[in-house]
């Protein structure tokens, strides 16, 4: 079964944000709607020896998607042909479980349509055989995308590149299959979420 | 993460009635009456049907709610399996009592109250969650069940204990039992996910107001007022209801990226 998946290079991630606009403008999200955020982490240590990352998050792919779990009407789904996990919003009623029960916070209400929405690694572009967006239009090439079971993918690759930077999000047992690069030359991962923050014009203007 | 009130009434009416109907059903096994047992059956059904529909307004799409017969395994489906479940056995008992079918009416009655318990429970059960700290402990359901056991037990005893001095005290004392066990309930709830901390208005709040309610029993038990069980039954019912609302306050994702 595959395991598609974004895998981001946090040596090379600037915090341009060119992965949040641009999975706004792919995907015409409203006002308010993120699918895609990207956190500043640190700084961290004392002066000198300080050291700060950038974390873009989106949905994790868990394979053990706790969403999928406990969506009453099965509109959080895994892509039987993808293995994707995906929302159907013409099942969705809109209770707002999974959004409860996502540790990452990552899934966003659309107030117009009052469903449930989230990263769908654009089904819409991957189908045609294309990237997501957001592995598109970085500018600093730190994101990868393709099925971690295939050795000859782009995110396979990446992460054969630097097998010691490998990282991932804390697990409480959902498995989150996006990967993170992160070498010690760079900086040390956090996973506490310990200095965590999301700075940006979108969240000034209360998004 | 905002107070979901339609949850809140659903979770606070459906666990009322059932503890309700599991005293009426318990009075089937044990010396039975058939008019308390009638009364306190159908006002225990409308409180449930009436917290069921409060659920419905939770949602955006209520229309689409079929879907969950495919998906069986949700926290949700349960409730809605367990609500229709105890509505059916409600209904029938109700039936049974009044054609004085008394052999049914107990097995009934003891089913219906088990599922009227189990609906109490689970309501709680389903917001066990890794994803969310506060909520991910077995004495949340059982602050849920023990923090309405007490306003069923006060409904029973205002209208269906009985009317002489006996049934009164009996009343009392089992209003007394089930206050005891809502305010630990709170209590223990209230300790162990930091509740104390967090949101200490709303949980000393819900202590205090159950402190009330065990008070009231007590003095209730002495005094044969007719008022003693219906202030019992006010202040268990928001004690019961600020647990609830409590568990919404101290709610956050174990990581709010995008709150």
């Amino acid at each position: 079964m595959s395991r598609y998946c974004i895998v981001v290079d946090l040596d090379k991630c600037i915090d341009c944000k060119a992965c949040e606009v641009g999975c706004k403008y792919e995907n015409d999200l409203p006002l308010g709607e993120r699918w895609n955020r990207v956190l500043t982490c640190g700084p961290y240590g004392t002066f000198p020896d300080l050291s700060l990352y950038y974390l873009p998050v989106m949905c994790q792919q868990c394979e053990n998607a706790p969403c999928v779990k406990v969506c009453p009407t099965g509109a959080s789904y895994r892509d039987p042909d993808t293995n994707v996990v995906l929302v159907d919003k013409e099942k969705c009623i809109g209770c707002k479980y999974c959004m409860m029960a996502c540790p990452y916070s990552v899934r966003s209400w659309n107030q117009t349509e009052k469903v449930v929405e989230k990263c769908t690694l654009c089904a819409q572009r991957t189908s045609a055989g294309e990237v997501p967006f957001c592995v598109y239009t970085c500018c600093g090439d730190a994101r990868y995308y393709g099925d971690l079971d295939d050795p000859n993918s782009d995110a396979s690759k990446a992460i054969a590149a630097k097998p010691d930077a490998v990282h991932s999000l804390k697990d409480f047992g959902n498995k989150p299959a996006t990967v993170y690069l992160l070498s010690d030359k760079y900086g040390q991962w956090h996973e506490d979420a310990q200095g965590w923050h999301d700075t940006n014009a979108f969240s000034a203007l209360g998004e | 993460m905002s107070i979901q009130w339609s949850l809140v009434l659903f979770t606070l009416l459906t666990g009322s009635g059932g503890c309700l109907f599991a005293f009426a059903g318990a009075n089937q096994v044990v010396p039975p009456t058939r008019r308390s047992g009638f009364v306190a059956g159908a006002v225990a059904l409308v409180l449930v049907v009436v917290g069921g529909l409060a659920s419905v307004t939770h949602l955006s799409h209520p229309g689409r709610m079929m879907n969950a017969l495919s998906h069986p395994s949700s926290g949700i489906f349960v409730e809605a399996v367990l609500v229709g479940v105890f509505a059916v056995l409600a209904i029938l008992y109700l039936v049974c009592v009044k054609r004085n079918a008394t052999g049914p009416a107990k097995v009934l009655g003891v089913l219906g109250g088990i599922a009227g318990v189990l609906l109490a429970f689970m309501a709680g059960y389903s917001y066990m969650m890794e994803a969310q700290p506060a909520w991910n402990t077995v004495l949340l359901p059982i602050g849920y069940l023990a923090s309405v056991l007490p306003v069923g037990a006060g409904l029973w005893w205002a209208f269906a204990a009985g009317s002489d001095d006996e049934g009164k005290s009996r009343g009392a004392l089992l209003a007394l039992a089930c206050s005891i066990l809502g305010l630990l309930g709170v209590l223990a709830y209230g300790a162990s996910c930091g509740g104390f901390e967090a949101a200490p208005g709303f949980f000393l709040a819900a202590v205090i107001c159950g402190a009330v309610a065990l008070v009231v029993s007590v003095v209730g038990r002495r005094r044969m007022s007719p008022a003693f069980p219906w202030i019992f039954v006010a202040a268990s019912t928001i004690a019961a209801l600020l647990l609830r609302v409590s568990m919404w306050v101290i709610a956050n994702n174990m990581y709010n990226f995008f709150g």
